[in-house]
């Protein structure tokens, strides 16, 4: 019997009162342990949201994060951080890295220890056995795509960011109970370059188990380097661009999220329209269907972000009703 | 209006559009919104704040000023709310801590009347300067900065506000201004929408007889090479400064003037002025020199004032230097043209 659940992917809007801390530790108004005690103690009043809502899976919001590279670039050793450069045809811009030499994770960098926190919240809802909590990470093509590089290749850069950063770091979220999120848009934004996402995407596929997050273009024409994460990922794919399930899943891709609640648009989806999509996909082939949010909810207002997960809440709520799981 | 001949030294100096807001404006924006201060008053103090826009703009040499837009919060929502048909849900994240109240088009969009003439007229009105630049947000990033969820395509929604703000300009026209920039910082956004896009920029201009400016920045310009020719507008004003002034080769083929982007809008860095005069010489290996005005990168609006003024200052000394250079080749004036094509 296919299994159904709903699922943020990404990041959750930086409220007025998150900015407000975030602005207070640019200024040096608060010190580094009061601005992680705040951003701490509102990320733990979005994971209650979360549970609240009926979400499954979810990330801590990123409310620690600028975008999906920042602060993580700022915590490697042979990075600098660039001026501002857009983030595909969003009007949102992120920090790009300048590559100076070979990428490698600081020891005592607090990506796995801020994830950690975020299991301790689901601890302490005993809410542990029935959510998984995700923590996004670029993806290799893509934080190669983005970075900055004097007669490196991306293909090099692929392999660099793997081992140095990503790598070691995925492992070290899955050992404290987070499940890596890798965020791959450059994959499906520039399919001529398929044969390196290929590679990417392998070695990604080594490390067992994940969740492999698509979004701003259809996914059918990079159907086969998503046939090569194998069973232990959990495939998003964005259907507000466009559709080709049928592809992405005679691809081999069974563990499906339906990016169906647009992350750029205010307009709201329909429960039964989403609930729908998701019995469709089963009937397709996918044994796990997850509907999520198809980017980012970043680009909308935090009171809409903040409709779209209620809604998302539901369809799951529906889909248990329906298909009696 | 009829067009009328203006002198320029070579190389005019201009900026982008905006500036910083005055700590003491920004105080009173906020006091205004408390219900402390009538909308007179607040008036009164947007008027004090261009004059004191205008004010730095002419300390620091700039030959061609704007009212630093500063009864302007934003430049898609300043529009947005005052042409019917918009509805807002909140502050939109751009980068870091920086939002905007994004807009969403709930209904049928309809021009209610001039926008930006009355800044313009006061401007005109107290300007140290013998023209002014008003700026003008482009039919496309409006489209594109939006939540569309009335019309059936952004194309049409574009066309649709394209058609706004063609009144806008030809009302500007009308009350005297002889040069306005279209701001369109998403136009090369999404590269599979440019053909149109550029289309509705030029419904923008259509019958206008003034100088059209058109503002791109931080995205491929290469993307917008192949219509350099279709645009219907006689200047580029790109962002350089950021990008270390890498790209250039984009140039080759311009028939058109160049605003050349020569200090960083985002970094708090001061460039010195022979960093800018060195950025200069190089660009004059694509564009000749009687084709080129000299601006920041974009709006100044997110720098401390203080550092705003120092980087205009550094950007017009830095084109003295230049002009000097100019000079021993007997290049000195040049005539304002609102040509579709320089030289």
């Amino acid at each position: 019997m296919a299994v159904f659940g709903a699922a943020l992917v990404g990041s959750y809007p930086r409220s007025e009162k998150v900015a407000s801390i975030h602005r207070k530790f640019l200024k040096g108004a608060i010190e580094a342990e009061e601005f992680e005690r705040l951003i701490g103690a509102e990320t733990e009043k979005l994971i209650k949201f979360f549970v609240r809502t009926g979400l499954n899976t979810f990330t801590d919001g990123m409310l620690r994060w600028d975008d999906i590279f920042n602060p993580l670039i700022r915590f490697v050793d042979g990075v600098e951080v660039n001026g501002l450069v857009r983030f595909y045809d969003n009007n949102f811009f992120f920090r790009a890295p300048i590559i100076k030499s070979d990428p490698v994770i600081k020891e005592g960098a607090p990506i796995t220890a801020w994830c950690r926190k975020g299991v301790d919240v689901l601890e302490g809802l005993r809410a542990r056995d029935r959510v998984t909590l995700k923590q996004p990470l670029p993806g290799p093509a893509t934080l190669a795509s983005a970075s900055i590089a004097e007669g490196v290749s991306v293909e090099e850069l692929i392999e660099k960011w793997w081992s140095g950063v990503l790598e070691p770091l995925a492992k070290e979220l899955i050992k404290e109970g987070c499940v890596p999120e890798f965020h791959e848009p450059e994959v499906v934004w520039d399919p001529s370059k398929k044969d390196l996402w290929a590679r990417a995407a392998e070695l990604i596929a080594g490390i067992g188990k994940g969740w492999y997050v698509t979004y701003f273009r259809p996914a059918d024409p990079v159907s086969d380097v998503l046939g090569k994460l194998g069973e232990g990922f959990v495939v998003a794919v964005d259907l507000v661009s466009g559709t080709g399930l049928e592809n992405v899943i005679g691809a081999g891709v069974k563990r499906l999220a339906l990016g169906a609640v647009d992350g750029r648009n205010t307009k709201m989806e329909r429960c039964r329209t989403l609930v729908s999509l998701a019995k469709n996909a089963v009937e397709k082939g996918a044994v796990e269907v997850f509907v999520t949010n198809n980017t980012l909810l970043d680009f909308l207002p935090e009171p809409v972000a903040r409709k779209k997960v209620r809604l998302l809440g539901r369809v799951r709520k529906r889909l248990a009703r329906e298909s009696g799981v | 209006m009829v067009w009328r001949k203006v002198e320029l030294p070579v190389l005019p100096t201009t900026v982008i559009g905006s500036y910083p807001r005055p700590k003491w404006l920004r105080e009173f924006i906020a006091g205004y919104r408390e219900g402390r201060y009538k909308e007179e008053q607040m008036r009164e103090a947007f008027d004090d704040a261009v004059i004191a826009v205008l004010n730095d703009h002419r300390e620091a040499g700039v030959d061609i000023p704007t009212d630093g837009e500063m009864r302007r919060d934003e430049m898609v929502e300043y529009f947005a709310e005052r042409i019917e048909g918009f509805k807002f849900y909140g502050p939109v994240r751009v980068w870091g801590n920086n939002y905007f109240r994004k807009p969403a088009v709930v209904s049928r969009l309809r021009y209610r009347g001039p926008m930006v003439v009355d800044e313009y007229l006061f401007t005109k009105k107290v300007t140290y300067s013998d023209i002014v630049k008003v700026t003008i947000t482009g039919p496309y990033t409006i489209a594109d900065w939006s939540f569309n969820e009335y019309y059936p395509s952004k194309e049409e929604l574009a066309f649709e506000i394209a058609r706004i703000i063609n009144k806008e300009i030809k009302a500007l026209e009308e009350a005297g201004a002889i040069y306005v920039q279209v701001d369109e910082p998403a136009l090369t956004t999404h590269p599979e929408e440019i053909g149109w896009a550029v289309e509705a920029v030029n419904e923008a201009v259509k019958g206008v007889n003034i100088k059209v400016g058109l503002h791109v920045c931080y995205s491929d310009y290469n993307i917008l090479k192949p219509y350099y020719d279709r645009l219907n507008v006689s200047q580029f004003a790109l962002e350089f400064a950021n990008r270390g002034f890498r790209d250039l080769d984009v140039l080759k083929g311009l028939n058109k003037e160049l605003g050349f982007g020569v200090v960083d809008v985002h970094s708090r860095r001061v460039e010195t002025p022979e960093e800018v005069a060195a950025a200069i010489r190089k660009v004059m290996e694509y564009v000749p020199p009687e084709c080129l005005f000299i601006n920041p990168d974009c709006g100044l609006k997110l720098l401390p004032r203080k550092i705003a003024k120092q980087k205009l200052k550094a950007m017009v000394e830095g084109t003295r230097i230049i002009r000097q250079e100019l000079r021993k080749r007997g290049l000195e004036r040049i005539e304002l043209r609102k040509d579709l094509t320089c030289p």
